[in-house]
C-alpha cells in the first residue's frame, strides 16, 4: 500500500498558510518526516488523518481517497497526535479497552488479550490499574502508541512523539516503534534529526508547506559526503566570516565557535573536511542558521 | 506588589466582555423589574410607590441574590485564572507575596464585582424615569432610597459572598468544588428560608441568612403602606446584627485562607479531591517499576490477532461500550455526585417541611412527594444538564483526547447517541436516589404507605419527558453553540424563560417546551383529567427531543478545524446522507403530530383564554349587562335539582325547577336569568375555558314569556312575560344543561366533574339576577379597561344594600330537594336529607329533601367514600372519606361532637338532625359549610399529621369546629350584603372553634395558634392594596375578619367574660337567626355586645371593632427577691403606648387608660414557652411607664405586660423578659 498526497494546500482564516501545493509519496514501512516548528508537518498529518480538510489537493491511501472515504480510512489507522489527552480519572486498561472497542474489536475476550498484549509491550501492564491521570510524560505517551496500535492499523502516524521524553524514555518508546511491521505505513515527524537517521528508511525534509528534499536518509547523508567542512576560530571573527560563507550550522565547542560550511570543493584558511551527517543535510536544506549547545 | 496584582487583575477584567455583560444584565433586570407592573404587583404594591425605599430594596436584594451566579465566574475565576493557564508556576517563583497575590487578586475582584452591582440602584433608578411609567405610582426621586440598600446589603453581600468563593478557590484550586460550594450556598439558603419559617426561629432564619434578606425582612414585615412609602431602610436590630457577624464570618474566612494558602504548584490536600490525588500520587510513585532496561529493537511487536467488525452489531455494542464508558465517566465525577446529592437533600428537605399551615404538617403522602420532585427537581434537572451537556459536547477537546477520538472509526452518530443515553442513565439514577429518599421521608414521619408504581409513573412518566428534552436542548445549544459559555449562557436564557414566559404573554403549553409540567395529583383521582395533557406533552417532548438530537448530530464538532465553514460544511455532508434526511423528515412529521396533538386539545377543542383575553372579556362583560344590576327582580323560594353525573366520563346532564315569588310592591315583567358563573368560573383566571362543554338545553317560564336576548355564550337571558307577575304572585323556572369534557384544556381543566369527587356548586345553575362576581376585581386591570374602581362591598351605611343577604340576591329562605344519579359504585350527596336510594338504568340514584326552608347555598357531591358515622345528642355525624385518608376523622368528629355540645349550649339549637362531612379531592384547598353539610377539602384535614406528643395544632379538629359553628354563623345568621358581614360569618366562626380547641387543648394551645393570626393580621394590613378597616367594617379582608376578628373576639372574651359575650351572642341568635330582610349588620350586632359590656370597657369595643388600634408594649425591667417564707416579691416595669391607625397605617399615638394583664411565670412547660402561669392581673395602664408588683410562690422565671399578646403588638417578643432573681 501507499501514501500519495498530490498537491496539497491549506491556508488558515488567520492567513498562515500550512501547506502550499505539497507533494508526497509515502510507501509501506517508517517514513521520517522533518522539519522546523511552524514547517506544516503536524497540519499535513492531521489532514491525513481525517481531522481536517485541505483546501485542494488530493491524498489517496492504496485505492482510498482519504478525503471522501474519511470513515473507511478511520479503520485503517492509527493516530498519535502531537499533544493529546487522555481520561485522566479512568484506569489505563480502560482507557484502552474503550479505544480498542471503538477501534472495531468487538468480540470481548479478544479485546481483553490486545489490551494485555498492548499493555505488555508498552511496559504498562504494572500500573493498568492506576488513574491516567497520575501518569508521567513517557508512561502518557506509550499509553498513547497502545491506543494507536490497537486495531491493526495499516497506517499509522505518530506526530513528535519523543518531545519532552528523557533519554530512557525515548529510547524505549523507539524500539517499540522499530518492532512495528513493514507491511504498515508509519509516518513518524520530528524536528529531531538523529530519530529518523536511526529508524526510517525514506524521509522527507519540509520547510514553509512544501517538500524540500526526499529520499533515504542513508542517500541523504552520502549527497553530502565530502561538502561539510569544519573550523574553530575565535568568537571575534565570527562575525566577519559569517557574512561571507554559506554556513550550515555555527556550534560551540568547548566554548569555542565550530563552523559548519557547505562547499562543493575545499574552501581552504583552515578548514577540514567533516564527517556529514544528516543534521548537515537538514541545515542546508532549511537554511537555518543555529547555535546550539 | 498588591498593587501591582490589583491592577493587573483590573486591567484583566477591563479588557473582557463579560463584566459588561453582567452589568448589562443586572441593570436590565432591575430596570425591568421596576417597570414592570405584573412584578410590581407580585410584590404587593398597590398603594406603596414604585420607587419607595422598600419597594427599590426589596427588587435589589432579590436580584443580588440571585446575581450570585455572577461571584462564581469573576471571584472564581480570579483566583483560579493563573492555575488553570498554567502560569502560577511563574508567578509564584518572583518575588510576589502571599498576601500581595491574594489581596490584589481579591480586592480586584471585589471591586469589579461592586462595579457590576452597581447597576441594580441604576437600573432601578432608571425604571423610575422611564418616560412610559405612570408617574402616579412614583414618588420624588431619593438618593438614599437607591444608596442605602446598596451599601448596607448589596455591597456587603458582595463581600461576604467574594470571600468564601475566593477562600474555597484559593485552598482547593478547583471550579467544581466553587460550583458545588455555590450550588450549596443557594440550596442551603432555601432550605434554611424555609426550615425556619416558623414564627420563633425567625430570629435565627435572620441571623443564618447570609444575603441578609431574611433579616430585612423581619425588620419590615409590619412596616404599613405608610411607612413603606417613607421610611429609609434602618441599620438596626436584626439586620446590623446580620451584617455585623456575616461580615465577621467573611473577614474571618479571609484571613484564615491568607494563613493556609501555600504559592506553591499544588494546592493542600484540604479537600476529599485534593486527598485523593494525594493519594493517588503517592501510591503509583511508590508502585510504579523501575523503567527497565531500554528494549532491544528489532524483535517484531507481537500482539494478538483480532477480529476486527464495523457492521451493524458492532455498532450496536460500540454504542453499549460508549454508552457505559460514559455513564462511569459521569457518575464518577465528584461535581455529579455533588450536586445530586445537594438535589436529593434539597428535594427530601423540601419533602420534610411540606407545611400546612401554623405548624402542622401533612402526611407525606406519595403523590404530594412526587408533586415535590416534580417540582422542585426542574431547577436541577436545568442546572445539571446545562452542565453536562456542556462537558459531555466538549469533554474530547478539553481533555485533549478529541485528536485521538475523532480519528476512530466511530460514526458521529454513535458517539454522540452514546453520550446522551450516558447522560439519561446518570439521571436515572438521581431519580432512583430522589425517589429512595423520599421514602426515607416518609418512614421518618413514620408513613409506610409505598406507592411504588406512582413514583415510577411520575419520575419516568412527567420528569422523564421533561429530562429528555432539556437535555436534547442542551445537547443541541452545546452544539451548535461551539463556544461552552455561550451555551451555558443561553440554557440560561432558556431557565429565565421558564420562569418569564407565562407572565409575558407566552401561556400556552406549546410553547413551554421541556417545563416540567403543572398538573394536581389527588389521592382520590389520580392524575385522572390531568393525564391527556401529561401524556400529550410527554410525547411532545420526546419528539421535540428527536429533532434537536438531530441537529446537535448535524452539528456535532469533529475534527481539527473548528471554524464555522468547516463546520457548517461536515454539517451539510451529514445531511447529504438519506438515513439523515430519512430521520430528519419523520422526526419533524413526529413533532408536527405530537404538537398538532396538544394544539388540537388546548386551542381548539378547548378555546384557550389567555389573561388579557379574560380580561377584555370581563370588562366586556360588566359594561354590557351590569346595567341590569338595578333590575327589580322576583325571588326564588324552592329549589328542586335533578343531576344526573356520569363521574366516568366525565359528563352530567343537569335540571332545575325554581319556584320563584314576586316579593316586590309592583308587578314584574322583564326577567333575568344569569349562568354566567360557568364560563366566568369564579376565582379562575383564564376561566373561559370552562364553557367550554357546557351548554343550556332549556329555560321555560311557566307563565308566557317571550326572549328578548340570549347571549349563551357568556349565559345572559332575559325575557319579557306576556302578562305582568303582580305582587305575590308564583312563577316557575325549568332549566336544563348538560356538559362534557372533551381532551384537555391549555390550563387547569374542569375540576368539578371528575372520575371520583365530583363537586359542583350552585355556580352551575341559574341566577334572576345579574352576576358581579364575574366582575374584574383588581384596580390595575379595571384601569387598564377604563373601568372606575369597584366597590369591595356596600357601605354600612346604604339601608338599601340591607335587602340582600351576602349570599344571594334572587333569594331568602327556599326548599330543597334533589335527586342525584351517580356511578354504581359511587355515593352521592347534596343537602337535606336522604329520603330514598334506588337503581335506575344501572345508576345509582339518591334523592335528598331539607325539611325546612335553607339559603341558596348547595353542593352536589359524589365519589367512592367509605363512611364513618357517629352521632351526638340526636344529631347524625357521617364523615365520607376516600379510603385510607382515616387518620384525621376521628378528630373530625371529636370537633363536631365537641362543636355540637357547645354552640348548642350556649348559643342556640342546632337546626338540622345530621352534620355531614363529605371529602373532595385537592384541587382547592378549602372547606366549605352548605346546609347540614361540610364540604372538606382532601389537602386541608385529610391529611394532617397532628403529634399530640409534639403540641401541633390539631387542624382538623379547628377547622371542623369552625365549618360547624358556620351552621349558626351562616345559615342562622345571615348578614346582610354590607361592610362588616364577615365579622358575623368569619369572626364568629373563628371565636366559636377557639372555644372549642381551648376546651380541649387549653389556654395555651389557643394562645399559639393567636401568635400566628397575630402575625397574619399585621403581614395583611402591610400588604393591603386599598385602604385597611377597622374589624367591623371589613371587606372581604381575610387578615382583618379572619385574623383580627379571632383576636378581638378572644380579647373581648377576656375581657367581659365568656360568659356575658356568649349571652350576647345568644340574644343576637334570638333575634336575628333565620330572619327575612333587611338582614342584620355589624352595627346592629355592636349593640348586643355593648349591652354587655361595663362601662369602664366600653373602650374595648371601640377599640377592637370601630377603630384600628395597636399597642407598643413593652417590659423594661423584672426583679424578684426571695422572702423568709419561700415566697417571692417581683417587680415588674413596663412601658405601654397606644396608637391609632388610619387606612394606610399611618399611626397617632393617642393617651393610654386601658387594662392590660401584667403577669408572672414559673419554669417552663411542655406546649407552653412562657412556663406555668404564677400571677396575673389587670393593670389600669395611665401612663407610659409603670410598674405592678407581686407576691409568687415559685420561682418566677418571666414577666412583663400583655405576656399571652391579647392586644395587637407589632413587637410582641418584647413583651416578656427574663426575671432577675436576687439572692
Amino acid at each position: 500500500m501507499e501514501l500519495v498526497i498530490q498537491n496539497l494546500s491549506k491556508t488558515y482564516s488567520n492567513g498562515v498558510r500550512a501547506l502550499a501545493g505539497l507533494s508526497l509519496t509515502v510507501p509501506n514501512g517508517m517514513f521520517g518526516l522533518l522539519g522546523p516548528n511552524g514547517a506544516g508537518k503536524s497540519t499535513l498529518m492531521r489532514t491525513v488523518a481525517t481531522l481536517q480538510r485541505p483546501d485542494s489537493g488530493t491524498i489517496r491511501l492504496g485505492t482510498l481517497d482519504v478525503l471522501a472515504q474519511p470513515d473507511e480510512v478511520r479503520k485503517l489507522l492509527g493516530y498519535l497526535p502531537q499533544e493529546f489527552g487522555l481520561y485522566p480519572n479512568l484506569s489505563a486498561e480502560m482507557v484502552l479497552d474503550h479505544f480498542a472497542s471503538l477501534k472495531g474489536v468487538s468480540v470481548r475476550q479478544e479485546r481483553k488479550a490486545l489490551v494485555d498484549a498492548l499493555l505488555q509491550q508498552t511496559n504498562l501492564y504494572e500500573v493498568r490499574a492506576k488513574r491516567v491521570g497520575g501518569f508521567s510524560g513517557g508512561m502518557k505517551q506509550r499509553l498513547g502508541i497502545a491506543i494507536a496500535l490497537a486495531g491493526q492499523p495499516q497506517l499509522l502516524i505518530v506526530d513528535e512523539p519523543t518531545a519532552g521524553l528523557d533519554p530512557t524514555e525515548r529510547r524505549r518508546f523507539l524500539n517499540l516503534l522499530a518492532d512495528i511491521s513493514e507491511d504498515v505505513i508509519v509516518i513518524l515527524s520530528t524536528h529531531i534529526v538523529d530519530d529518523i537517521r536511526e529508524l526510517c528508511q525514506r524521509m522527507a525534509i519540509i520547510d514553509r508547506g512544501q517538500v524540500v528534499l526526499a529520499g533515504d536518509p542513508r542517500g541523504v547523508i552520502d549527497a553530502m559526503r565530502g561538502r561539510v567542512w569544519s573550523r574553530t576560530m575565535p568568537r571575534a571573527d565570527l562575525p566577519a566570516f559569517l557574512a561571507s560563507h554559506d554556513v550550515i550550522s555555527t556550534r560551540l565547542v568547548s566554548g569555542m565557535p565550530t563552523v559548519h560550511v557547505y562547499s562543493e570543493t575545499d574552501p581552504g584558511s583552515g578548514f577540514a573536511s567533516a564527517e556529514a551527517g544528516l543534521e548537515d543535510a537538514y541545515f542546508h536544506r532549511i537554511g537555518a542558521l543555529t547555535t546550539a549547545e | 506588589m498588591f498593587w501591582t496584582i490589583l491592577r493587573m487583575e483590573l486591567a484583566f477584567l477591563r479588557r473582557r466582555a463579560t463584566p459588561y455583560f453582567y452589568f448589562a444584565v443586572l441593570f436590565f433586570m432591575a430596570f425591568g423589574a421596576t417597570v414592570s407592573d405584573e412584578i410590581q404587583k407580585e410584590a404587593g404594591i398597590g398603594t406603596v410607590f414604585r420607587n419607595a425605599p422598600v419597594t427599590v430594596a426589596q427588587t435589589m436584594l432579590v436580584l443580588t441574590v440571585i446575581g450570585q451566579v455572577i461571584t462564581t465566574a469573576i471571584v472564581g475565576a480570579a483566583i483560579l485564572r493563573d492555575v488553570q493557564i498554567k502560569a502560577h508556576e511563574l508567578l509564584f517563583t518572583t518575588r510576589v507575596t502571599r498576601l500581595g497575590y491574594l489581596g490584589g487578586r481579591f480586592t480586584g475582584a471585589v471591586l469589579a464585582m461592586i462595579a457590576i452591582y452597581a447597576a441594580l440602584p441604576l437600573g432601578a433608578m432608571a425604571g423610575a424615569f422611564a418616560p412610559w411609567v405612570d408617574h402616579t405610582t412614583l414618588e420624588p426621586f431619593q438618593l438614599a432610597t437607591y444608596a442605602r440598600p446598596f451599601f448596607l446589603v448589596v455591597v456587603p453581600d458582595v463581600l461576604i459572598v467574594s470571600a468564601l468563593f475566593f477562600a474555597v478557590g484559593a485552598l482547593t484550586r478547583s471550579m467544581f468544588a466553587i460550583y458545588t460550594q455555590g450550588i450549596a450556598f443557594v440550596a442551603g439558603f432555601a432550605i434554611a428560608r424555609r426550615a425556619l419559617d416558623a414564627l420563633d426561629q425567625r430570629t435565627l432564619s435572620a441571623m443564618i441568612d447570609p444575603f441578609g434578606v431574611e433579616a430585612y425582612q423581619l425588620l419590615t414585615r409590619y412596616w404599613t403602606v405608610s411607612e413603606r412609602n417613607v421610611r429609609q431602610i434602618p441599620l438596626s436590630g436584626p439586620l446590623l446584627s446580620n451584617r455585623l457577624l456575616w461580615l465577621g464570618i467573611a473577614a474571618a474566612v479571609l484571613l484564615l485562607t491568607f494563613a493556609l494558602v501555600r504559592l506553591e504548584a499544588e494546592p493542600r490536600s484540604l479537600t476529599w479531591r485534593g486527598w485523593r490525588r494525594w493519594a493517588a500520587a503517592a501510591s503509583s510513585g511508590s508502585s510504579s517499576p523501575r523503567p527497565a532496561a531500554a528494549g532491544t529493537p528489532g524483535l517484531a511487536l507481537r500482539l494478538p490477532a483480532v477480529t476486527l467488525s464495523f457492521g451493524r452489531a458492532a455498532r450496536v455494542h460500540q454504542l453499549a461500550d460508549q454508552t457505559w464508558f460514559f455513564f462511569v465517566t459521569i457518575v464518577r465525577e465528584p461535581l455529579f455526585v455533588a450536586i445530586a446529592i445537594i438535589g436529593t437533600v434539597f428535594i427530601s428537605l423540601s419533602e420534610w417541611f411540606t407545611d400546612l399551615q401554623h405548624g402542622t404538617t401533612l402526611w407525606p403522602v406519595t403523590g404530594e412527594m412526587l408533586a415535590t420532585i416534580i417540582a422542585t427537581s426542574f431547577l436541577f434537572i436545568v442546572i445539571l444538564t446545562t452542565i453536562y451537556a456542556g462537558e459531555l459536547v466538549w469533554r474530547e477537546r478539553q481533555l485533549h483526547v478529541a485528536g485521538t477520538t475523532d480519528a476512530l472509526p466511530v460514526p458521529t452518530a454513535i458517539t454522540m447517541a452514546g453520550k446522551f443515553v450516558a447522560y439519561l442513565g446518570a439521571m436515572g439514577i438521581v431519580g432512583v436516589f430522589s425517589v429512595l429518599a423520599a421514602m426515607a421521608v416518609q418512614i421518618l414521619k413514620g408513613y409506610h404507605h409505598f406507592e411504588l408504581g406512582l413514583y415510577a409513573r411520575g419520575v419516568i412518566g412527567i420528569a422523564g419527558p421533561t429530562v429528555l428534552a432539556v437535555a436534547a436542548l442542551a445537547f443541541a445549544v452545546h452544539s451548535v453553540a461551539n463556544e461552552k459559555y455561550i451555551g451555558h449562557l443561553i440554557m440560561v436564557l432558556y431557565f429565565v424563560g421558564t420562569l418569564v414566559l407565562d407572565s409575558v404573554g407566552f401561556q400556552r403549553v406549546i410553547y413551554h417546551y421541556g417545563f416540567a409540567p403543572v398538573y394536581v395529583y389527588s389521592d382520590m383521582n389520580h392524575f385522572a383529567q390531568y393525564s391527556g395533557l401529561l401524556t400529550g406533552l410527554a410525547f411532545y417532548y420526546t419528539a421535540g427531543a428527536f429533532v434537536l438530537l438531530l441537529i446537535a448530530y448535524l452539528m456535532w464538532p469533529r475534527g481539527a478545524d473548528e471554524s464555522g465553514r468547516s463546520r457548517r460544511a461536515a454539517a451539510a455532508e451529514r445531511w447529504r446522507s438519506p438515513t439523515t434526511r430519512l430521520m430528519g423528515g419523520v422526526t419533524a412529521l413526529a413533532v408536527v403530530a405530537t404538537g398538532g396533538s396538544v394544539w388540537y386539545n388546548t386551542a381548539v377543542l378547548n378555546r384557550f383564554a389567555g389573561r388579557k383575553d379574560t380580561q377584555h372579556a370581563r370588562a366586556a362583560y360588566e359594561r354590557d349587562f351590569k346595567r341590569y344590576k338595578s333590575l327589580a327582580s322576583p325571588r326564588i323560594v324552592g329549589i328542586h335539582i335533578r343531576a344526573d353525573l356520569v363521574p366516568e366520563r366525565r359528563t352530567m346532564a343537569l335540571s332545575s325547577v325554581y319556584r320563584i315569588v314576586n316579593k316586590q310592591q309592583r308587578p314584574l315583567d322583564t326577567l333575568y336569568a344569569s349562568i354566567s358563573s360557568v364560563p366566568f368560573h369564579a376565582g379562575v383566571e383564564t376561566g373561559l375555558t370552562m364553557a367550554q362543554g357546557y351548554h343550556v338545553d332549556s329555560l321555560v317560564w311557566s307563565r308566557p314569556a317571550g326572549r328578548l336576548f340570549a347571549d349563551s355564550a357568556r349565559g345572559v337571558y332575559l325575557y319579557r312575560l306576556a302578562h305582568p307577575l303582580a305582587p305575590g304572585d308564583t312563577i316557575a323556572l325549568a332549566f336544563g344543561a348538560h356538559y362534557s369534557a372533551e381532551g384537555y384544556p391549555n390550563n387547569d381543566p374542569n375540576n368539578d366533574i371528575v372520575a371520583n369527587g365530583t363537586f359542583l356548586d350552585g355556580n352551575y345553575f341559574p341566577d334572576l339576577v345579574y352576576d358581579d362576581g364575574a366582575e374584574l376585581t383588581d384596580d390595575d386591570r379595571r384601569k387598564a379597561e377604563h373601568l372606575p374602581p369597584r366597590e369591595r362591598a356596600p357601605s354600612i351605611h346604604n339601608e338599601a344594600a340591607r335587602a340582600n343577604s351576602r349570599l344571594s340576591a334572587d333569594a331568602d329562605w327556599v326548599t330543597f330537594d334533589a335527586v342525584v344519579s351517580t356511578a354504581p359504585d359511587q355515593i352521592a350527596i347534596a343537602p337535606g336529607y336522604l329520603e330514598r336510594e334506588w337503581t335506575e338504568n344501572g345508576r345509582r340514584v339518591f334523592s335528598y329533601k331539607m325539611d325546612k326552608p335553607i339559603l341558596k347555598v348547595f353542593s352536589i357531591q359524589s365519589g367512592r367514600y367509605v363512611v364513618q358515622r357517629d352521632s351526638n345528642q340526636g344529631v347524625a355525624i357521617d364523615v365520607y372519606y376516600h379510603p385510607g385518608h382515616q387518620v384525621d376523622v376521628g378528630r373530625m368528629i371529636e370537633g363536631t361532637k365537641r362543636g355540637l355540645a357547645y354552640y348548642t349550649a350556649n348559643f342556640s339549637p342546632y337546626q338540622f338532625r345530621q352534620l355531614r362531612i363529605v371529602e373532595f379531592p385537592r384541587y382547592q384547598e378549602f372547606a366549605e359549610s352548605f346546609p347540614n353539610t361540610v364540604a372538606f377539602s382532601e389537602g386541608l384535614g385529610f391529611i394532617a399529621r397532628v403529634r399530640d406528643t409534639d403540641n401541633d395544632l390539631d387542624w382538623p379538629l379547628f377547622v371542623t369546629a369552625h365549618e360547624l359553628a358556620h351552621q349558626w354563623w351562616g345559615h342562622q345568621i345571615t348578614p346582610a350584603d354590607q361592610q362588616g358581614a364577615a365579622v358575623l360569618t368569619e369572626s364568629l366562626a373563628e371565636y366559636s372553634a377557639l372555644m372549642v380547641m381551648e376546651g380541649k387543648y387549653g389556654a395555651a394551645h389557643v394562645q399559639r395558634f393567636l401568635r400566628y393570626e397575630l402575625d397574619r393580621y399585621l403581614q395583611g394590613r402591610a400588604t393591603e392594596r386599598r385602604a385597611e378597616e377597622p374589624l367591623m367594617l371589613t371587606e372581604d379582608q381575610q387578615y382583618i375578619h379572619y385574623s383580627k376578628g379571632s383576636l378581638a373576639f378572644y380579647a373581648l372574651r377576656d375581657y367581659i367574660g365568656e360568659d356575658s359575650l356568649n349571652a350576647a351572642l345568644r340574644r343576637f341568635l334570638r333575634d336575628k337567626a333565620f330572619q327575612q330582610p333587611p338582614y342584620t349588620n355589624t352595627v346592629e350586632f355592636l349593640t348586643y355586645l355593648r349591652a354587655v359590656t361595663p362601662d369602664s370597657l366600653q373602650y374595648v369595643l371601640h377599640d377592637l371593632f370601630e377603630t384600628i388600634t395597636l399597642y407598643d408594649n413593652k417590659a423594661t425591667g423584672a426583679t424578684a427577691t426571695r422572702s423568709a417564707d419561700g415566697t417571692y416579691a417581683v417587680h415588674v416595669t413596663f412601658d405601654a403606648r397606644k396608637f391609632r391607625g388610619d387606612s394606610l397605617g399611618t399611626q397617632t399615638e393617642i393617651p393610654i387608660a386601658d387594662y392590660i394583664d401584667v403577669g408572672v411565670f414559673g419554669a417552663p412547660e411542655k406546649g407552653n414557652a412562657l412556663g406555668k402561669l404564677l400571677a396575673v392581673r389587670k393593670v389600669h395602664v395611665t401612663q407610659r411607664t409603670m410598674s405592678a408588683d407581686f407576691v409568687v410562690p415559685e420561682r418566677p422565671s418571666k414577666a412583663g405586660i400583655d405576656p399571652f399578646n391579647k392586644l395587637i403588638d407589632r413587637t410582641p417578643e418584647d413583651n416578656v423578659r427574663t426575671v432577675e432573681v436576687k439572692p
